[in-house]
């Protein structure tokens, strides 16, 4: 972690490696989604792409710019992109822009909410189960964060929205969406189940990683010094052991985050919301490629640069690596 | 004089296994779904998985039929079983073709170093920089649906893990005493690194396989859940919860036997991975 040549130095350098990693990413989106089955023009026209003569397929290729070599196709896409054109999806007509910028606000929220919430209980149970390390408290604890990683999301999600359906007559429904700024308690009422499914799996993620850093620290040398200066157990606990594990818990929990915006797939799909990941998995059903390239592009850029923050953020605060 | 790596374990590694509980518990799970697996494959079921019989529907679990049967009056225990078998042959090729690949390229960038470490770290960062459910969706959307293609997409996604953890015990013997010895003996690359890097790297990347392999079973019935994975009526356990989403208040067996044992695969491997990570390392030892 620790450079030799200062903060400035180690913070040009951890930018300059995120923007080869970046363009990296765009390449592999580029040429993954570019292999697709069939071409563009395909995709465009469907069946009736079979009806073109040789003329107009080659004045749609002109058109579409598969005429030109690899590189020239990969710079121009890349260079719309970073202007925000991100071209128009097939099966609405939409723009994507105008797709991505709906379902964003959508995602970032239910996984600040699915952090909200699993960040409390995953440090709580984390010390519950460092306190008193070996003992029933901890094997349960341990037991219980192994079946919350074990258990997937889709069954959670689904046993969920059936007990909602039975229970509270709710059936999940996109077009019902409500949006944070037109109702907070609209809003909310339809985000908590999908943000409590996601925050189980988090919160076990969590408590692991509480734990150990909590054990880790308990056992250090200025937790022994406080004890023998008489400072008081609960003081010890909080003030000493909590607060130096706080860096690996938000550091884990910033990577969490990044994992989130891309990993609500599933959740965002039994729940009906109308966010990145459903957009995604639209994309992908009906072939529709704009969409995919663009969301898949903008996920893995969001997620280096959370990544590049929890980096920082954590050279920030652990005092070894200033 | 010789060069043979030092060994720090002193119990072979199935006893070392089997002291550990949490290894305990994982070898007798992993040993019973394994089994049951195998009479999946080879028949010995009493059901075929995919007999419709119009007569049996949405039976509840009873002696006939032990975990019940679901709306087209298939088996879900028959189906169930060969659902998990299907998941673990995904998970097994993809995992090992990710520890294959992802392991030899980590020893070699790690042995090698230079330009050629630089390159393929570089590229398992940008594999890193994507969600690994997004990445295996994406290539699933470019590859098309299908259990070899899921696999492909799993092993695409867990590569640069395994890369990643051959890699750092492989810089770490490069500098030690006997390789350094054996290279001024005059023995060549291929038996250093086959006397010396292999042995030190092969236990990391066995515990790895075992958690990955866990993981490769979640996103395997993820990706058959949102049904880009393998394809109906073949049974999947994805699959099988993602039909029985609406039948769960008048037939809850359907979902809870799949579910259950998704949770039951992913608990064994990752106790045994603990288990094995005991064995292998005795300061992580639990007990």
């Amino acid at each position: 972690m620790a450079g030799s040549g200062g903060p400035l130095r180690f913070v040009l350098g951890r930018l300059a490696g995120t923007a080869v990693t970046l363009f990296g990413v765009a390449v592999v989106v580029f040429v993954v989604l570019r292999a697709l089955p069939g071409d563009t023009i395909t995709a465009k026209l469907g069946t009736e792409a079979a009806a073109l003569d040789p003329d107009q397929r080659a004045a749609l290729t002109r058109y579409y710019g598969l005429d030109k070599g690899p590189v020239e196709q990969f710079l121009g896409w890349l260079g719309g992109v970073c202007q925000g054109r991100l071209g128009v999806s097939l099966d609405t007509g939409v723009p994507v822009r105008t797709l991505i910028a709906d379902a964003l606000p959508v995602t970032v929220e239910l996984a600040l909410l699915a952090m909200l919430i699993a960040t409390p209980v995953g440090v709580a149970l984390g010390i519950l189960a460092a306190s008193r390390p070996g003992r029933a408290r901890d094997l349960t604890t341990q037991t219980l964060g192994l079946f919350g990683l074990a258990l997937p999301e889709f069954v959670l999600a689904s046993v969920c929205v059936a007990v909602l359906a039975t229970v509270f007559s709710y059936f999940p429904d996109p077009g019902t969406y409500t949006p944070l700024t037109e109702s907070v308690g609209g809003n909310l009422s339809q985000l908590i189940y999908p943000a409590l499914v996601l925050a189980v799996g988090l919160a076990a993620t969590i408590m692991r990683t509480t734990r150990t850093a909590y054990l880790e620290n308990a056992r250090s040398e200025f937790v022994r010094t406080a004890r023998g200066k008489g400072v008081s157990p609960l003081r010890v606990r909080l003030g000493h052991i909590l607060r130096a594990s706080l860096v690996p818990i938000l550091t884990m929990t910033g990577i969490q985050f990044g994992y989130l915006l891309g990993g609500t797939v599933i959740v965002e799909q039994v729940f009906a919301l109308p966010g990145l990941g459903r957009l995604l998995l639209q994309g992908i059903t009906q072939q529709d490629y704009a969409v995919v390239q663009s969301t898949t592009l903008l996920v893995a850029t969001a997620f280096v640069l959370v990544n590049l923050a929890v980096d920082l953020l954590y050279r920030l605060l652990d005092p070894r690596t200033r | 004089m010789t060069t043979q790596a030092p060994r720090a374990r002193h119990d072979p590694l199935t006893r070392g296994v089997w002291h550990d509980r949490n290894g305990r518990a994982g070898t007798i799970l992993t040993a019973a779904l394994l089994l049951a697996c195998l009479t999946a494959a080879a028949g010995l079921l009493p059901y075929d998985p995919l007999a419709q019989d119009p007569t049996t529907r949405l039976r509840a679990p009873s002696a006939a039929h032990w975990f019940g049967t679901d709306q087209f009056g298939r088996d879900v225990l028959a189906r169930t079983l060969t659902g998990i078998a299907a998941s673990l042959r995904v998970a097994a090729v993809a995992v090992a073709c990710a520890a294959l690949i992802g392991s030899f390229l980590g020893v070699l960038a790690g042995y090698v170093r230079g330009r050629l470490d630089a390159v393929v770290s570089r590229l398992a960062d940008i594999l890193f920089a994507f969600p690994a459910i997004l990445l295996a969706l994406a290539i699933v959307a470019a590859l098309g649906q299908g259990w070899f293609n899921t696999a492909v997409a799993i092993a695409v996604v867990y590569t640069p893990i395994f890369l990643r953890v051959a890699r750092g015990p492989t810089l770490s013997v490069r500098e030690a005493e006997y390789v350094k010895a054996a290279k001024v003996l005059g023995y060549g690359p291929a038996r250093i690194l086959l006397r010396h890097v292999v042995p030190n790297v092969s236990a990391p990347v066995v515990v790895q396989t075992t958690l990955a392999l866990s993981w490769a079973i979640l996103t395997e019935s993820g990706l058959s859940f949102l049904g880009l994975g393998t394809q109906p009526p073949q049974p999947s356990l994805g699959l099988m919860v993602s039909e029985a989403r609406n039948l769960l208040t008048e037939a809850w067996w359907t979902l809870a036997f799949p579910a259950a044992l998704i949770v039951v695969a992913v608990v064994a491997l990752n106790l045994l991975g603990d288990g094995l990570r005991a064995a292998l390392d005795p300061r992580e030892g639990t007990r």
